[in-house]
């Protein structure tokens, strides 16, 4: 596989400040190469779908920003990249039920994804600064999505959804240090030091069918459905911030640093619908 | 497209910010040194300490047993002597030893280790006035108010840079936004501006503009009349401009949303090296010798009056 552009995201966040950058003289297009070996069997009369598979992908080529890289509205942002190698492996489990009063879905996915560039993430290494492997941007260890719905009667049914996605890796200070009066922010040479908090989610929803059409010789057909997003309310983080605040701090007083989290949708969400045929 | 941008401001609505303690590694104890020197009459002091982990909010606290001294071109040599406030050379009548045009070297001898870094003492042009401007009561303030401006010229000669201070009623302006460093008389090296006045924006910086006690989201006046401006100008040497400026950028971050647009994470420089190039401990902070001019200037009833008349006479 080839890929002639490019993508350079500033990952403070889930969904981060994306850039694209095409390929130039100075970036070589990515090229990648995958394999995948998988064993798929179907049990019990096709009531059970199961399969499992691993991959291993080599990648060449792969961009990423330097230390200090000014990546917004930059003219050149060519200077500030540097090139590797990458590499993504994993297994990816599924499992499914196809007929019955209660039938769904699980899938899971254990995956490893990283990055080797030499300029990037050298840890102590200041004379050669031979790059390490670092999780990317990408790095999901675990994503488990369960589907399950369930048949109560001939009318109404529930059905749920959970998700479970590992957090992604992001490039945040370890250390503070002081210059007169003013704190600044230190750094290891790693990239992907703290993790964004995993995201979970449970959604459950209960359908009634032939609420008022379709009941006693009426014709058409209508549903009710009543869900809630985000049953137990869980704050998902969407981008996390390490900063000090824009307060003025009293002179001699330690000043304040920490991180805080912004979630979108950080609550229960409860809809209902109604759908009517004619 | 227009839909979903409308979608997402909507969420925003829903969205809520929390602080949270993700887990760190162990602090990285990186020496820190911190010596700033300048040439007015006082004890000079430079501060060694240790970086803390970035959750640990407390006041450095300084490294005992260090041998700190700086030396010039012809070999002298300055010791400084461990206080509790720091490596201190010198009293209250001490006549500064830096001479301007001359290059010093920093030496710090600690737990066996050599850091070293050197500076170069450039020229500083005085602060020529500081004037006031009167500004009517907008929708940001409550009041009336005045907004102060210095006067300073910089000197011929592409890459003399400076280090711009404010004390308002001898407090020090200490925001990291307020941080007013400027490269010839403007911005930076790009901008061109040689031997001129110092542009605008960097005359206004030393006004500081914070919330009103009330809570209304107003503005507390910069300046009201008793008010005192005390300014200083420190020149500094080119290496400590891109340090400061960096400083900026990594300590100036708008929270909440603001976060996505921020630029990612990255160590600020540093002019200090470990003589053994090889070893894997390196020190963060920064040395440098200025020469300071300063003016210090009252916002007396009647600098009040005419800045009023002024602007009353334009109408």
């Amino acid at each position: 596989m080839n890929q002639f552009i490019h993508l350079i995201s500033n990952t403070a966040a889930a969904t981060p400040i994306d850039v694209w950058q095409p390929s130039t003289n100075n970036i070589k297009p990515q090229t990648g190469n995958q394999i995948a070996v998988g064993y798929f069997k179907n049990l019990q009369g096709n009531l059970l779908e199961t399969s499992a598979e691993v991959y291993y992908k080599w990648n060449k080529n792969q961009v990423d920003y330097i230390d200090g890289a000014d990546i917004l509205i930059n003219e050149f942002l060519e200077g500030d990249l540097l090139s590797g190698d990458g590499r993504a492996y994993g297994l990816e489990l599924y499992l499914r039920k196809t007929r019955g009063r209660f039938n769904g879905w699980i899938s899971y996915t254990l995956g490893k994804s990283e990055l080797k560039i030499d300029g990037v993430n050298y840890g102590t290494d200041m004379a050669e600064r031979k790059g390490q492997w670092y999780p990317n941007r990408f790095d999901q260890r675990h994503n488990l999505k369960i589907t399950s719905n369930y048949q109560i009667n001939d009318r109404i049914t529930l059905s749920g959804v959970f998700s479970y996605l590992s957090g992604t890796p992001t490039t945040f200070p370890n250390d503070r240090f002081s210059q007169q009066g003013y704190v600044i922010p230190l750094l290891k040479n790693e990239r992907g030091n703290v993790r964004i908090p995993d995201y979970h989610r449970l959604d459950v929803s209960i359908t009634w069918d032939n609420v008022y059409f379709g009941k006693k010789g009426r014709k058409n057909t209508d549903y009710f459905v009543f869900s809630v997003y985000n049953l137990y309310n869980r704050r998902n983080p969407f981008a996390i911030t390490f900063s000090q605040g824009s307060d003025r701090q009293p002179i001699n007083e330690p000043v304040k640093t920490m991180a805080s989290q912004i979630s979108i949708i950080g609550s229960f969400v409860p809809a209902f619908s109604y759908n009517f045929k004619f | 497209m227009k839909k979903i941008f409308i979608l997402l401001i909507a969420f925003t609505f829903f969205a809520c910010e929390n602080i949270i303690y993700p887990e760190l590694e162990p602090s990285l104890d990186q020496y820190v040194v911190d010596a700033w020197l300048n040439d007015l009459t006082r004890s000079q002091k430079i501060f060694l300490s240790k970086s803390n982990n970035y959750f640990m909010s407390e006041l450095p606290k300084l490294l005992s047993g260090a041998e700190v001294y700086v030396t010039d071109e012809e070999g002298n040599r300055f010791d400084f002597e461990e206080t509790e406030e720091g490596y201190v050379w010198g009293d209250s009548l001490s006549i500064s030893f830096l001479q301007l045009g001359t290059s010093y070297q920093l030496n710090v001898s600690i737990d066996g280790i050599q850091f070293s870094g050197t500076s170069e003492m450039k020229p500083v042009s005085p602060v020529d006035s500081i004037t006031f401007k009167y500004q009517e009561e907008d929708f940001s303030t409550a009041e009336d108010y005045y907004l102060a401006e210095f006067v300073a010229t910089d000197f011929v000669g592409s890459g003399n840079t400076y280090w711009i201070k404010a004390w308002k009623n001898g407090v020090y302006l200490n925001k990291a936004s307020e941080i007013n460093i400027a490269y010839d008389a403007g911005f930076s090296a790009g901008g061109n501006i040689d031997g001129q006045v110092f542009i605008q924006p960097i005359q206004e910086l030393i006004n500081p503009f914070d919330p009103d006690e009330t809570g209304d989201e107003l503005t507390k006046p910069p300046y009201s009349i008793g008010d005192t401006v005390y300014v200083e100008i420190h020149s500094i040497s080119e290496s400590a401009f891109y340090f400061l400026n960096e400083v900026k950028i990594q300590t100036v971050r708008s929270g909440g949303f603001g976060a996505l647009f921020a630029p990612p994470f990255s160590n600020v420089s540093t002019n200090l090296m470990n003589e053994d190039v090889n070893s894997a401990i390196h020190p963060v902070g920064f040395f440098n010798v200025s020469s300071i001019s300063s003016l210090e200037q009252v916002l007396t009833p009647e600098i009040a009056q005419k800045a009023q008349e002024e602007v009353e006479n334009k109408n």
